[in-house]
Parts: structure tokens; C-alpha cells; sequence
């Protein structure tokens, strides 16, 4: 790391995160002015004054600009999506912004007054609102009840777009913008639906052209001030980024640095449009090689030009921040953005795709070690033995599970199931956590309601009450009454069809609440084919479409399962009705014979669990996860369908996030001996503490999984000793683990290498930690700033211990 | 049937790759520093781990000879005449404080969890490695397994002290790619001392190796304070080993205590509990030592 990247680095942990009311000022003031006309032409009108007006840093010797708020890791406000939480939190209910016990965030008295007013302007009309006014009682009631939660999209905008830099970056946005025109041109505006498609594709041309002049207002700001600068090798410095930020997004990229700067400007222009996270940045080795190896060519770059450039880009991925309710920072926390970025794979022609630019890559993620982006190595069996070892090490180095790797071969396997097209497989790349998208051609690769797979067995446990709340939305009967575990699982199956359901229908309401509320040209104007069909992507625009949000906790459920059928149906150590009190009064009746405790001991120790390769225990969460995946994936279409993009169904995501501990809090005890409030299983891990035979035995566990259903992705940690990484021998073992997870078609797995004895040290002296990453879930994020329960969970998950690994 | 006291599934520090460790019970040595104690008797054994144990009886209860009983001293006592290991104190047990060591297992059912694990070592170059104990106390079974082993094309490794007669060595040497030989001390007072047994054999066995055994040979010295620490007991084991045609090298293991709970579950007390562990560190001279006699000595390869 030079110098240079590491001052940028360490004034960026110094950041605090501030409140930035600027994007919402303008935007509402725009918005004020042109009530009644189409939202497209508001939206874009909007657009074009936040990037006129918002204000430009240019920080001390940064290489690349293009800022989201008037400070590094500023958080912009949009109003429009949410606004009730805001003021509840000004208010300090729960916390104060300030004060939260993770993602804080500092705003001053001015910026308080002024974005409450704004708020106030809003109030009502926020999509949020709307969508909780519109759903049905039932669906609202299983929200409250935390059985499914669409707050994460439906308090923000849609995200998890990725664009195709490959096709972009050759043409520029004018390329874009002469492709709307040429498509204006063609419109017969006598014919129906038409009219639409004009506001459309003029909104497009609108939003490009601001974008462009988003970049334009740099370079006047970086040539004035290469004027004032006395330092000569600065001032050269800065007249070239004024240069290329007269040339691009707007034209083809002439060198290495202008195409990193290129992509940074529409990175920084989707995320002004909406404030959907996960807009992710593609096979970043593959698009920008070609600028490379030019530039490496005739001399204007070196290879450690490269990796300072390559830094720069890392360092101002890090200045973006987000603006998040406290409900949404306990799913998310961190600041996560959840910004993939893939590297290595295959070639159209399946040679292998690694080059130069990847160990570069690899150097900066190494380097840089910060949370953000969220790099993905792309494995396939030709990935060199070399490329698998140098990865390893960066994990190491590293230390927060980055690079996380993914199964290029598996996920061709199961994108192909969903209708992908053979000739897209090749170049798909991870989006956000870690749902897989085809560049340029998907929606949203993710979207949808979470749902909480542990609390509907609760529910179907008792008779679809949940216990918490008193609530039944679909009466059936209790644990008391089965007469076997198929019963069970059958009663289990009927209460998710019906939670399947209402997520179904929550989503369907929000993405026509959307449609009339939140259009937006500059990101539908960079997926195909949404120019060519006239529409946004919430109309049908792009060629691949599918919802489904997170779900959680089916290996806890798989070994609550494992648990009934163990002690009430085989061993018989007691009845359905003493499991049920048992879990009823959370293990704690020691009046009972058993007594609870006791109870709960046998579950823990003596009854099968998920992750140790036993097929006892392993049946169940195979089962519950055909069905939700075959469900998903065969009964439900989304809101596009039939407009244009294929499949347009719903699909089966497992990316938890860390939603398995906030989702665990509203969960009372398990038959799998879980006590009440204690965290779910993540992704596709065991749940903490199950996995007792070591990695290959979890690895075969998770390898009976039915993974053609995982296109949505599916996360999985492994622990591994503090030293595993730091031998040849060692990263070769790791290797052959990767490997033979994939060749048992799975999609991902990532290692967390910090050992306990250093993440109790930063729980005891965070300031001496306080660069300290950690793999959260499908992204890495600080450790010493975590609230106390997410870094509990991080500790208990499993290392394995010294003389296993 | 073999008798088994433990299958380690994902083992990294006995053999190339990822590896299985299968770990086969009794010894004819009895080595005072013995970190598997558990392994020494061929008799099956329950260890019960008193710090775990809440005194809740279930055991007592369900013992059927008596041989659990309840001493308001010291807590839980067991009878070793009156127990037959019959492991039902350890199904009843719900903290895991007793644990039932030493199964009598087929080749095809051990061959079956080995085959769950088989991608892992074609993957890793790795295979399988029995150990103990003494693998070559039970020939047969040993035998019968590493056969099986190579016809499934997986690499094998054996663990040996050496002590056996030369009619076992030879029928399971048959079936091994690498093997580890022990050497534990030159002196035949010292090692009957320390091990309880002369260490003619293993000499013996040691000088005729290759009329037996043509692959990968790794001699392994346990390096343990007050038995074999002094620098001519070690030049004389390092010249030992580097008299033998085609040696890899040789592998210094200094003592470690990590072995010592184990001896307190089974109700033993380790004869050298007292010992501190070894600082790897100060071992460095003996990697000068083996390059003098021309043959490698890496400390502590685990």
C-alpha cells in the first residue's frame, strides 16, 4: 500500500458517519414543483437537480471523485421511501442515531430541523406507508409477527442491480443516450402504450446526460483547483482527472484510470437515483483487462500504478455509506452495502479468465483490508492451483473472509434450471450478498420479503399460533396431536405454503406501488433490453427477472425436526405434549420428569444435528429445502411476468445476512434444544455449535443439499484455526475442501480466520482493534463496532479447533 | 473386527493431504509420557470427565453391575473390576462428561465412512493413516483395512512404535505408502524404564526395514525432558535413523501435556504429570545435528 492509500485509509476510519440532508433537499424541492405528471419525468427532473446542485469533495491526493454525500461516509437521506423511523430516531426511540450499539451516525442541530421538515412534506406518501396501508390484515399481521419482513425493501429502494461493464464502458452513456434516441425515432406515438415509452426513454436521455454533467462539474472543480496547486506532481495528478472526467462516463475510456473512473461515476449515479443497496460492480478483472494490458503496453501504466489505482477505487467504495432504520441495522449492520465484485472464472470459450489484473485485485483487497467491496473469486476446475493459493492468502491477510469463494460450474447448473440462456451462463457474476445475476440483463437478483423458517415451525409446532403474540393466521394442529414426524413435517409444509403466499402477495402490491411511485431511467437505461422495450425495470424492461427475498433458519428447523422424531416418535424419552411445554416454558420447568433442562440436554446432546454428515439429521433440512426451492420456484410468479423478462418466478435465496440473529430474537425454544432468542443457523451453516466432525463431515452435510434450487444463493461459513491459511499444505487442504464442496454442486463458501482469543481481545479493547474485519455473512465488516450479540454469534460459530485443522 | 477407539475424519498432521486418522486401541508399550492414554489397554474403556459432571445420578441409575457410585467427597466413583464398559452410563449421561473408548468395528464398516471422505483425499493428495496405540498389536484387521485401502486406491500411512514381531510387520507393511517409525531411546535400561518394554525389537525391526517396506520411511523421535533430552541420546537416534537406506527425515516431537485430562477421565495418573512442555524453540540444534549426519530433522511437523 503506498503511502497515499494509506492516508486515505486511516482518515476514512477516522470518519465518523453524518446525516446528509442535501440529496433529499433537492429532490424534494424538485419533486414539490411537478406534482401530477408521470413519475419517470418527476423522478429524472429530481435526478438532474440533486446532481446539479449537491455539493463536490475532491479529498487530499485521491486519484478517482465522484461522492454520494457532502462527507466521506456520509449518509444521503431519500425521503421517499421511508420517513416514519427517521423521526422516531431524532426522537432517540430506540436510540438516538448517535448512540445506537451499532451504525451510528452524527448529524448536527441544522441538519435535524432541516431533514425533520423535509420529512414532514413527506409524511403519508412514502412508499412505506402506501405499501403497509395496501397489504392484506393477515399479511401485516405476519410482519408484526416477524414471520415474514419486507422493511428492508420497502423501506428503501430496490437494489441488487449489476450493471455490464464490459458493453458499457466501450460505448459510454452517450452510447446510451444515442441508442434512447434512435429508439424515440422509431416510437409510432399513435399507437397504445406508446406515450409511456416516450416519457420513458426521454427520462433515460434526461438521466444520462446528468450523469455526464454530474462528471462535468467535477472537471471544472479539479482544473480550477490544479490552478491553485503549488505541488507540481499534484497539480499533473489533477489535470489528468479533470481530463478524464471531461471524457468519461460520457465516451469510451481511454486509459486504465479513465475506465475506473468511468465505473465509479455510474456506481455513484445508480446510487443517487435510489437508495437500493447491493448495486454491484461485476467481473471487474474481465471488463477493465483489455484497458490494462493497453496501457501496460505503451508504457502509460505499471503494475504499481495499477494496484495505487485499484486502492483508490477500494478506498472510495468505503466513503459510501447508507442511511438505515436501527430495524434494518440489525439485519444489515456494519454499513453494509453489500457491493460484489468477482474476479477469475471462465472465458466465453471456458478457458480460464484470470489475469494479471486479478493478482492486482487480489493486492488491493489484501492491502486495503476494508470492509467494502465484497470480492468473489469464481471457481471452476481449470482456476490455477496458483490463483486458489494467492486467494487463500488474501483471505488471510484480509482477515474479514474476503475473497469468499463461489462455484462457477454449479451456478451455470442452476441459472440454466431457471432458463438462462446457455450463451449468458458463462459471464454470470455475484450481486450483493450473493445472489448470482447475468450482467446488464437481471432485474433485481434479489428482492422480496424475508421469511423466518425457524418461527413458522414455531407456529406449525402450535397449531399456527405464534406464541408471542397470541396471533393464528392458519389454525391446524399441535405438537401434542402428531402421530409421527411426517406429520409434523407436513404440518410444517402447509404453514410456509401460506407464509410463501402472503410474501407473494406483499411483494406483488409493493412492486405496483413502486411502479407508480419510484421509476428510475439511469439504472433501467444500463439493462438490457429496457431501452429496446420502452420500459423501467419494474415494467418488464430486462431479460431475466426473479423475486424472492432472504430466508432463514432451515438447518435450526432441519435439527428441530430431527429432535421430535428422535425423542417423542423413536426413542420415545417422552411425549409430543411434554416437548411442547418443555419448549413452551423455554426448558426452564424443572417440576416436570424430565425436567426441562433435562430435556433440553437430550435434544442438544443426544438427538442427530445438521453439519456432522449423519443422514438422521440431514434428511429434514433436505427435505424442507426441495420444498421451499421446488415451491418457490414452480408456483409463484412475480409482477413481470408475462411482460418480457424470463423466468419472472419467485426463487429460493439463503442468504441470511446476519438476520438469522435478529430473526432468532423473536423465536421462542426449539426442539433442537435452542433456548428462546438465541440466534438461527446461517445460510446454509450448521447451526452454531451442531458440527462436531470436522469440515469434511459439514461439507458432506451441505452437500446433500438439493442445490439446484440455489440460484438465489446460499451462504456458507466455515471457521477455520488462526494458522490453517499460513502454510502451502494448509492452503492446499483448504483447496481440496473448496473443491469438493463444489463438485457436490453447492454454490459458496467463506472462511473466517480470526481465532476467539483475538476477537475476545477486541471485545475488551476496541480502539486497539478498531481495523479489525470479520465475515459478517455474505460480507465483511468491522468488528469492534458490532452490537454485542452479533459479535457473540461470531465468536460461537464454530472453530474448529487446533488439532483438527 | 478391529478394535477402534477414534476416527478422525478431517486430520492434517500425519501424512500428506487431508486425511483420516483411524485410531486403533491397545498398546504393548506404556510410555509414561503417552498422550493418548486411552489407547494403551485393548480392553474397551469409558473415561468420565468429573469437571462436567453435575452429580445428577442418571448414571448410577442405569448401571447394571453397581460399579457407579456416589461418594459425598469426591462425587462420582466407578468400581474398574465391577465395570464391564458396557457404555450405558454413557447414553444416559447428558453433559457428555463419560465417553465410551474402544469399538470392535468391520473393515466394510470402517471402508464405508473412509469412502464418505474419499473426494477429499484424491482432492488433497491426502488418504489414511492408522495409528493408536499399536496398529500392528492387531495385524490382521490392520491389514485387512490398508488392503482395502490401496485397492480403493487411497493412499495409506502407518504409526508404529516399532514393537512388533517381524511376521506383523511384514503383512501389514505390505499395504503402506509412508510409514512412521518410532524411535524412542537407544539405551535398552532407558527404554524399558520409560516404556515398559526393551527396545530390541524395535532396533532390530528398524536395521531390516527395507528387506520389508520400499516406500516412504519418516523416523519420529518423541523428545520428552528427563527420558531422552541429553545430546548424545539424541545424536545416537539421529545416526540410528540416518543408517537406514532412503529415510525421508526424521520428525521431532517434543512432549506436551495435552494428554493429561485424559489420564484424570480414566482415573490414571500420568507418571510424568509434572513435566512442563517443551519450548520448540530450543530444539534447533537438532536440525544441525541431522544435517552433520546428512539426513533432514524438522521439529514438531504436526
Amino acid at each position: 500500500m503506498t503511502l497515499r492509500t494509506d492516508r486515505l485509509r486511516n482518515e476514512l476510519l477516522e470518519a465518523r458517519p453524518r446525516i446528509c440532508p442535501e440529496r433529499a433537499r433537492f429532490f424534494t424541492a424538485s419533486m414539490k414543483m411537478t406534482d401530477g405528471q408521470p413519475i419517470v419525468k418527476r423522478r429524472v427532473r429530481a435526478y438532474g437537480d440533486v446532481l446539479r446542485s449537491m455539493s463536490l469533495y475532491v479529498r487530499d491526493g485521491e486519484l478517482l471523485v465522484g461522492n454520494l454525500a457532502s462527507t466521506p461516509r456520509g449518509a444521503p437521506v431519500f425521503p421517499e421511501y421511508s420517513v416514519e423511523w427517521i423521526e422516531r430516531e431524532f426522537h432517540g426511540d430506540p436510540y438516538h442515531f448517535y448512540e445506537r450499539p451499532n451504525d451510528v451516525y452524527d448529524y448536527d442541530e441544522e441538519t435535524k430541523t432541516e431533514v425533520l421538515e423535509i420529512l414532514a412534506q413527506w409524511r403519508g406518501h412514502t412508499v412505506y406507508e402506501i405499501v403497509r396501508g395496501l397489504i392484506p390484515d393477515a399479511a401485516r399481521q405476519a410482519w408484526d409477527i416477524g414471520a415474514i419482513d419486507d422493511d428492508w425493501v420497502t423501506q428503501n429502494g430496490f437494489g441488487n442491480i449489476l450493471p455490464d461493464y464490459g458493453v458499457l464502458l466501450p460505448q459510454g452513456l452517450r452510447g446510451v443516450i444515442d441508442r434512447a434516441k434512435a429508439r424515440l425515432a422509431e416510437l409510432d406515438l399513435k399507437q397504445p402504450g406508446e406515450a409511456k415509452k416516450q416519457w420513458f426513454l426521454e427520462s433515460v436521455i434526461a438521466a444520462n446526460e446528468s450523469v455526464i454533467g454530474f462528471a462535468g462539474r467535477y472537471a471544472e472543480k479539479l482544473e480550477e483547483m490544479a490552478t491553485r496547486e503549488s505541488d507540481k506532481a499534484r497539480r499533473a495528478e489533477l489535470e489528468t482527472m479533470a481530463r478524464n472526467c471531461r471524457n468519461v462516463p460520457e465516451n469510451p475510456p481511454s486509459s486504465f484510470w479513465e475506465a475506473l473512473q468511468a465505473v465509479w461515476f455510474i456506481h455513484v449515479g445508480i446510487l443517487l437515483e435510489t437508495n437500493g443497496i447491493a448495486i454491484s460492480f461485476g467481473r471487474f478483472d474481465q471488463y477493465l483487462w483489455p484497458y490494462y494490458e493497453r496501457d501496460l503496453a505503451s508504457g502509460k501504466l505499471t503494475r504499481e500504478k495499477a494496484l495505487e489505482l485499484v486502492e483508490s477505487f477500494f478506498i472510495k467504495v468505503n466513503e459510501l455509506n447508507i442511511f438505515r432504520s436501527w430495524a434494518g441495522a440489525k439485519f444489515f449492520p456494519g454499513y453494509h452495502m453489500a457491493f460484489n465484485l468477482a474476479i477469475g472464472g471462465q472465458t466465453r470459450d471456458g478457458k480460464d479468465a484470470s489475469n494479471e489484473l486479478t493478482y492486482v485485485v487480489l493486492d488491493a483487497t489484501a492491502k486495503v483490508a476494508m470492509p467494502k467491496p465484497s470480492v468473489s473469486l469464481k471457481w471452476f476446475e481449470r482456476t490455477p492451483r496458483e490463483l486458489m493459493s494467492r486467494t487463500l492468502e488474501v483471505v488471510q491477510e484480509h482477515s474479514g473472509g474476503q475473497p469468499a469463494f463461489y462455484n462457477d460450474p454449479g451456478v451455470m447448473r442452476m441459472l440454466k434450471n431457471l432458463g438462462v440462456a446457455q450463451e449468458d451462463l458463462w459471464n454470470w457474476a455475484p450481486v450483493g450478498c450473493i445472489e448470482a445475476s447475468i450482467p446488464g440483463k437481471w432485474d433485481f437478483a434479489c428482492k422480496g420479503p424475508r421469511l423466518n423458517k425457524a418461527k413458522v415451525l414455531e407456529m406449525a409446532l402450535h397449531g399456527g399460533k405464534d406464541p408471542a403474540t397470541g396471533i393464528t393466521l392458519l389454525p391446524g394442529g399441535d405438537l401434542a396431536s402428531f402421530a409421527s414426524a411426517q406429520d409434523v413435517m407436513d404440518a410444517y409444509k402447509r404453514q410456509l405454503h401460506y407464509f410463501m403466499e402472503l410474501q407473494v402477495m406483499i411483494e406483488q402490491i409493493n412492486d405496483e406501488v413502486h411502479i407508480q411511485n419510484d421509476l428510475n431511467p439511469f439504472r433501467a437505461s444500463l439493462i438490457s433490453d429496457c431501452i429496446g422495450r420502452g420500459k423501467d425495470l419494474l415494467e418488464g424492461g430486462s431479460i431475466y427477472s426473479t423475486d424472492g427475498g432472504p430466508t432463514v433458519g432451515a438447518m435450526t428447523a432441519g435439527d428441530a425436526l430431527a429432535g421430535i422424531e428422535t425423542a417423542v416418535f423413536e426413542q420415545r424419552w417422552i411425549t409430543g405434549a411434554q416437548l411442547l411445554h418443555a419448549i413452551d416454558t423455554n426448558f426452564e420447568d424443572d417440576s416436570t420428569t424430565p425436567t426441562g433442562e433435562e430435556i433440553r440436554l437430550l435434544l442438544l446432546n443426544k438427538a442427530p444435528k445438521f453439519g456432522n454428515d449423519d443422514d438422521r439429521a440431514d434428511k429434514w433440512t433436505v427435505a424442507l429445502t426441495d420444498y421451499l426451492g421446488s415451491t418457490y420456484q414452480k408456483e409463484f410468479k412475480n409482477s413481470r411476468y408475462g411482460k418480457g423478462p424470463v423466468p419472472a418466478c419467485f426463487a429460493y435465496c439463503q442468504s441470511s445476512v446476519t438476520a438469522n440473529v435478529a430473526m432468532g430474537k423473536g423465536v421462542g425454544a426449539l426442539p433442537n434444544g435452542r433456548k428462546a432468542g438465541e440466534p438461527l443457523n446461517n445460510g446454509v451453516s450448521p447451526a452454531t455449535g451442531a458440527e462436531k466432525n470436522g469440515p469434511t463431515a459439514t461439507i458432506n452435510s451441505v452437500g446433500k443439499l438439493p442445490s439446484i434450487w440455489f440460484s438465489r444463493g446460499a451462504i456458507f461459513n466455515l471457521r477455520l484455526s488462526p494458522d490453517t491459511l499460513l502454510t502451502q499444505a494448509g492452503r492446499d487442504r483448504v483447496t481440496a475442501l473448496v473443491q469438493t464442496l463444489f463438485e457436490k454442486n453447492q454454490y459458496h463458501i467463506q472462511f473466517n480466520v480470526v481465532g476467539t482469543d483475538t476477537l475476545r481481545a477486541a471485545q475488551a479493547h476496541p480502539e486497539e482493534y478498531r481495523d479489525l474485519l470479520v465475515r459478517v455473512a455474505g460480507y465483511s465488516a468491522f468488528f469492534a463496532p458490532l452490537n454485542r450479540e452479533l459479535q457473540e454469534d461470531i465468536i460461537r460459530r464454530t472453530e474448529f479447533d487446533m488439532a483438527q485443522c | 473386527m478391529g478394535r477402534i477407539f477414534d476416527i478422525k475424519r478431517y486430520a492434517t498432521g500425519d501424512g500428506p493431504g487431508i486425511r483420516a486418522l483411524v485410531f486403533l486401541k491397545g498398546c504393548p508399550l506404556a510410555c509414561a509420557w503417552c498422550a493418548n492414554p486411552e489407547s494403551q489397554h485393548a480392553e474397551t474403556e469409558i473415561l468420565f470427565y468429573r469437571d462436567r459432571c453435575v452429580g445428577c445420578g442418571r448414571c448410577v441409575a442405569v448401571c447394571p453391575t453397581g460399579a457407579i457410585g456416589l461418594d459425598p467427597a469426591v462425587g462420582l466413583t466407578t468400581d474398574l473390576a465391577k465395570c464391564t464398559a458396557c457404555g450405558r452410563c454413557v447414553d444416559a449421561c447428558l453433559h457428555e462428561a463419560r465417553e465410551k473408548v474402544g469399538e470392535d468395528r468391520s473393515v466394510d464398516e470402517v471402508m464405508e465412512l473412509l469412502g464418505r471422505d474419499r473426494r477429499y483425499y484424491e482432492n488433497s493428495g491426502g488418504g489414511v493413516t492408522l495409528t493408536g496405540g499399536e496398529p500392528l498389536f492387531q495385524p490382521q484387521f490392520s491389514a485387512a483395512l490398508l488392503g482395502a485401502c490401496k485397492r480403493e486406491g487411497l493412499h495409506t500411512a502407518l504409526e508404529t512404535s516399532g514393537f512388533a514381531d517381524r511376521e506383523a510387520m511384514e503383512l501389514v507393511l505390505e499395504h503402506v505408502d509412508l510409514l512412521y517409525y518410532d524411535l524412542k531411546h537407544p539405551g535398552p535400561r532407558a527404554h524399558q524404564a520409560g516404556t515398559g518394554q526393551s527396545n530390541a525389537p524395535v532396533l532390530r525391526n528398524l536395521s531390516r526395514i527395507r528387506e520389508a517396506f520400499s516406500g516412504d520411511l519418516i523416523v519420529r523421535i518423541p523428545y520428552v525432558p528427563g527420558f531422552n533430552e541429553d545430546p548424545d541420546v539424541q545424536r545416537k537416534m539421529i545416526e540410528t535413523a540416518s543408517r537406514v537406506r532412503g529415510i525421508r527425515r526424521v520428525e521431532i516431537l517434543p512432549y506436551h501435556r495435552l494428554g493429561l485430562t485424559k489420564y484424570a477421565a480414566l482415573g490414571r495418573t500420568c507418571a510424568v504429570a509434572d513435566l512442563a512442555p517443551v519450548d520448540k524453540g530450543s530444539l534447533g540444534g537438532l536440525r544441525d545435528l541431522g544435517r552433520r549426519h546428512g539426513i533432514e530433522v524438522e521439529i514438531d511437523a504436526r
